[in-house]
């Protein structure tokens, strides 16, 4: 049970010296060293955020110029939870980000761990596994729009020869289909991202626990659940809270593949979005529907945010 | 000794051979991609499907896309811009980190998930009036304009992966490093900075790909030809009534592997025992 | 009086232009028309010989969408951009009504007629004309000449019909072919419109507020269209997901389909596949009246210019009889009179002489901004759900006109 007192100085942020000396006259520095960060966000992130919040609550509507931009309050938000295509949105959001998550934080899980153990071509490896993620993503998303395609791609030419299918499927042009082909290809893409973030977390779990957990015979099954979940839990739970956010914010892969369609089908609120702004020219609706999805995401990542400060303090 | 040598590595074989059949499922796309770089334009879209160029490989268009356009510059350009921006955000983050896990702010975990604030919104709309304050600034049309945009992005992702990382690090170590006599911050920077060396390594990498690979802030806010960054470089493949497909793969490949490359060097620092042999010293 | 004013102000200004810099006029184009030794360079090198004071700085720009247009809206609305730009016509209502782009009515006015009507059209906006017309394309159809004779079917000629079509598409359709192809993501509103107005249809109400494409004639065209497009035995499933012209070229040249439409840009395309069979370009078939779809780009003028007469004068000349080798040299038609006998490549080539004959009856679409969302939000929904769905023709047009009559409101 030695490791009891040094897994709490692991965790536990407020050492006791801080506890001891005065708060504020020894935690100034650590104000100015959050500074420069904070300051650069409030003013690259945080003005057009605050900008965008104003245009939300005025009828701007590019392509009527005459009409000005008045005032309306609370009306885009009324006629953005009005429209059938936002709760569709919604709900196409929550199958998109929820399947993004799972699928790519299991697999993250899974990969890094299998990348963890030692092996010969381990780095080579790693560097192969980052692939997806390095490629640029309209030309990653476009080669594999190329290889769903019905008539001239490579999938399925692979499943007619294989016997699955009968002839070349239209993968993306179907509303059963669309959705799952379009997922594919987003978790192929972002797995290498959680991947790396756990293979990091990994790094810092002190070899001799798990090495003494072996010695204490316990099966690969116990020393994952009881040795290094514990310690990457604070990682997984940051790995789950940007890939919500990364899935939720991701346009290129839906866009580039099937705009949103067909009849909606993958039409999530970042498309939908983008659609009001740059098709309807609305951008009042636009800004307010994306506001409101601030507030959905924002409960999550509180939610998510608290387990994350209990994850570091639990145990 | 050697049979030893022998009998691990039997241990290892079988999951080298899982890691790498994972690795060939996951690098498919990318194969697809090398191997469309290299077929005859005329063989490109052939039905019944043909994997591998018939005719001979045609290497033309990895000497095409450096007269095409000036993807020389680009690239150079891309460097130029993430390294920058990469340099800044670690920078950046890892003071932010410090501050956040080993000084008791108030309201630090406010502060820390309104971090994430910024990437609740969807990036379209934030372009238009970050485009006004580039303009104000007299930044539009710079390298500096994507270096702090994309400086600015990375954030809080640096920021929560190195403050996570950071209070993993005992106190202990940096207590004992400050009774030699080192200031605080002294101490944190070279007892910690170290020790955190997977997660800024998981920073940088992060940073560098995401300045690598933007196209919405570069397109927009970059117009001059000369400034134009590989992501505009690779659309200018994607035509309006086809897209020339061999420069584009092979432009996506020759983007490509410089940094998987930087990476094989660079994942060393994501390598086990670092930490813990430090720690238990 | 006026004119020795006009020539010292002239002169005046020339003494500016030595003394200062010259003016700069940056210029958008499409990035396929790009490049240093490009035509359009030849011809902005020509234009600055003869205008000392003018500088033209080319900027090729990727021609998509999200790396064009938006960028540009999104430029011109926050005050920046460029001072002039090649638009595709479809853009143009859209930059006109935000107010985005000038009016050159002012500069145009007694030379509208050396342009083709059509392409102009598409600039014209509450009174004003918001552009110049550059090139134009009208859509026609592409047939696999060696099928159709394999077929025992007369070939496609001017006088074709709707019913000679739907034999040719259901002989064609062997099993190994399909007779028809088309770009199936957007549903294939753009190969309708054609159809739609061969049978008389007329999409809106002359002042931009009521959708009328839900009307007899408007209904029979659109069965007859769907009616082949949503069989699975006439029209490949994969043209589901096309929207890209390449697909549509490979899947000719393939021998996959063996009809589809498309204008002169498509020439080059099939030609570079090497098909291993003869084939030719027909007008679209008719119905008694003929109609094709026009298509192309247009000259524009950033609002926020500060150079309007040097941009002007450019406009000028890239779209007076210089426009001529200067499309001949990429292949496309100039959207000025006089393209048919002054361009080279109309002359060398039947197939283009075809397409070019089709311009005569080419129409453009509506100039209303908010019928690219009319089109994308409502009748390509309703196509879809009939081509996956087997829905009703009959009550998806209603479905769209309620659904325009919205969006219009």
């Amino acid at each position: 049970m030695l490791k009891r007192d040094e897994r709490k100085g692991l965790v536990a942020p407020q050492g006791a010296t801080n506890r001891r000396t005065g708060r504020l006259h020894r935690n100034w520095p650590g104000y100015v060293l959050v500074l420069p960060a904070m300051l650069a966000l409030v003013g690259v992130i945080g003005y057009p955020l605050v900008r965008a919040f104003i245009m939300s609550l005025h009828k701007i509507i590019l392509i009527r110029p005459q009409l000005g931009q008045p005032f309306v309050g609370l009306e885009n938000y009324a006629t953005v939870l009005k429209s059938p295509y936002f709760s569709n949105a919604i709900w196409q959001t929550f199958v998109w980000t929820s399947v993004n998550l799972v699928g790519q934080l299991v697999l993250g899980l899974l990969i890094a761990l299998l990348l963890n153990s030692a092996f010969p071509g381990r780095g080579i490896a790693r560097s192969v596994m980052l692939i997806p993620w390095v490629i640029p993503s309209v030309v990653a998303v476009l080669t594999w729009k190329w290889m769903y395609d019905g008539q001239f791609g490579v999938i399925n030419s692979l499943l007619v020869r294989l016997g699955l299918i009968e002839k070349g499927v239209a993968w993306l042009g179907n509303t059963g289909t669309a959705m799952g082909a379009v997922l594919i290809e987003s978790i192929w893409k972002g797995t290498p991202f959680v991947l790396i973030m756990l293979l990091a977390g990994l790094q810092a779990i002190p070899a001799e626990l798990t090495d003494s957990a072996s010695v204490d015979g316990a099966n690969v099954w116990q020393r994952f659940r009881y040795v290094t979940f514990p310690f990457l839990k604070p990682t997984i739970v940051i790995a789950a809270t940007l890939t919500t956010i990364y899935s939720y914010n991701n346009f290129n892969s839906i866009w580039l593949m099937t705009e949103g369609g067909p009849l909606r089908a993958t039409e999530t609120l970042t498309i939908l979005t983008y659609k009001l702004a740059f098709r309807n020219f609305d951008m009042g609706s636009a800004t307010a529907a994306g506001v409101l999805t601030f507030f959905v995401l924002l409960v999550f990542v509180v939610v998510f945010g608290r387990q994350y400060v209990k994850s570091q303090m639990e145990f | 000794m050697a049979s030893a040598r022998l009998r691990r590595r039997t241990r290892q074989l079988p999951a080298m051979l899982v890691a790498f059949f994972v690795c060939f499922v996951f690098a498919i796309p990318f194969l697809w991609m090398i191997l469309t770089s290299l077929k005859l334009p005329s063989e490109l879209f052939t039905s019944p499907v043909q994997v591998f160029p018939r005719s001979g490989v045609y290497w033309e268009a990895y000497t095409r896309i450096w007269t095409a356009g000036q993807f020389g510059r680009y690239f150079w350009n891309s460097t130029l811009v993430a390294t920058i921006a990469t340099g800044a955000s670690v920078a950046l983050s890892v003071f932010a980190a410090i501050g956040f896990a080993r000084y008791k702010l108030k309201g630090g975990n406010y502060l820390l998930l309104g971090v994430l604030l910024s990437q609740l919104f969807p990036l379209v709309l934030l372009v238009p009036p970050f485009y006004t304050v580039l303009r104000e600034l007299r930044i539009l049309d710079t390298h500096l304009a994507l270096v702090i945009a994309y400086t600015s992005f990375s954030l809080p992702f640096s920021i929560w992966m190195l403050t996570g990382y950071f209070r993993s690090i005992p106190f202990e170590l940096e207590e004992s490093a400050m009774i030699d006599g080192a200031t605080r911050l002294g101490a944190q920077l070279r007892v910690v900075l170290p020790l955190a060396g997977p997660g800024i390594a998981a920073t940088v990498i992060y940073s560098f790909i995401l300045a690598w690979n933007e196209f919405l802030f570069a397109t927009t806010f970059i117009s001059s030809p000369d400034l134009r960054t590989l992501p505009i470089g690779l659309q200018a493949f994607i035509g309006q009534y086809s897209t020339d497909w061999n420069l584009l793969m092979a432009g996506a490949v020759v983007t490509t592997v410089p940094v998987i490359v930087m990476f094989v060097f660079l994942q060393r620092y994501l390598v086990a025992g670092l930490t813990a042999g430090a720690v238990k010293g | 009086m006026k004119k020795t004013r006009l020539l010292l102000v002239a002169l005046a200004l020339m003494a500016l232009a030595v003394a200062n810099a010259q003016t700069r006029v940056t210029v958008w184009i499409y990035e396929s028309f790009g490049g240093n030794d490009s035509p359009i360079a030849k011809a902005a090198a020509d234009f600055m010989a003869q205008n000392p004071d003018i500088e033209i700085v080319l900027v090729p720009t990727a021609s998509t969408s999200a790396a064009y247009r938006d960028p540009f809206m999104v430029a011109a609305q926050g005050g920046g951009g460029p001072d002039v730009l090649m638009a595709d016509i479809a853009w143009s209502p859209e930059f006109a009504a935000m107010g985005i782009v000038k009016d050159l009515s002012g500069h145009l006015a007694g030379k509208e007629d050396e342009y083709f009507p059509g392409p102009l059209d598409t600039l014209r906006y509450e009174g004003g004309i918001y552009g110049v017309p550059f090139y134009t394309n009208a859509l026609g159809m592409f047939y696999n000449k060696t099928a159709f004779e394999e077929a025992g079917l007369p070939l496609p000629d001017d006088d074709w019909t709707w019913d000679d079509f739907r034999t040719a598409v259901d002989t064609l359709s062997n099993g190994e072919m399909y007779g028809f192809g088309l770009e199936g993501a957007w549903g294939g509103t753009f190969e309708w419109y054609p159809w739609f107005w061969q049978a008389g249809g007329q999409l809106l109400s002359d002042d931009g507020t009521a959708p009328l494409f839900n009307s007899e004639a408007g209904l029979e065209a659109t069965r007859f269209f769907l009616d082949i497009v949503a069989n699975p035995r006439y029209v490949p499933e994969a043209a589901k997901t096309w929207k890209g012209w390449a697909e549509l070229a490979a899947a000719f040249s393939n021998e996959v389909i063996a009809m589809y439409e498309v204008g002169d840009w498509g020439i080059a395309m099939v030609d570079g596949m090497n098909p291993p069979f003869e084939w030719g370009v027909a007008p679209l078939p008719s119905n008694g009246q003929r109609a094709s779809l026009v298509g192309g780009a247009n000259w524009v003028m950033n609002a926020n210019t500060k150079v309007e007469d040097a941009a002007w004068r450019w406009l000028e000349y890239i779209t007076g009889p210089a426009v001529f080798p200067l499309m001949d040299g990429y292949n496309r038609v100039a959207a000025r009179r006089g393209a048919a006998e002054a361009q080279e490549i109309v002359k060398a080539d039947p197939r283009m002489q075809v397409l070019t004959a089709s311009l005569e009856f080419a129409k453009a679409r509506p100039t209303v901004p908010l019928w690219t969302t009319v089109d994308y939000d409502c009748l390509q929904p309703a196509f879809v759900r009939v081509i996956l769905e087997g829905a009703d023709v009959t009550s998806e047009m209603a479905n769209a006109e309620m659904c325009a009559l919205d969006v219009l409101r």
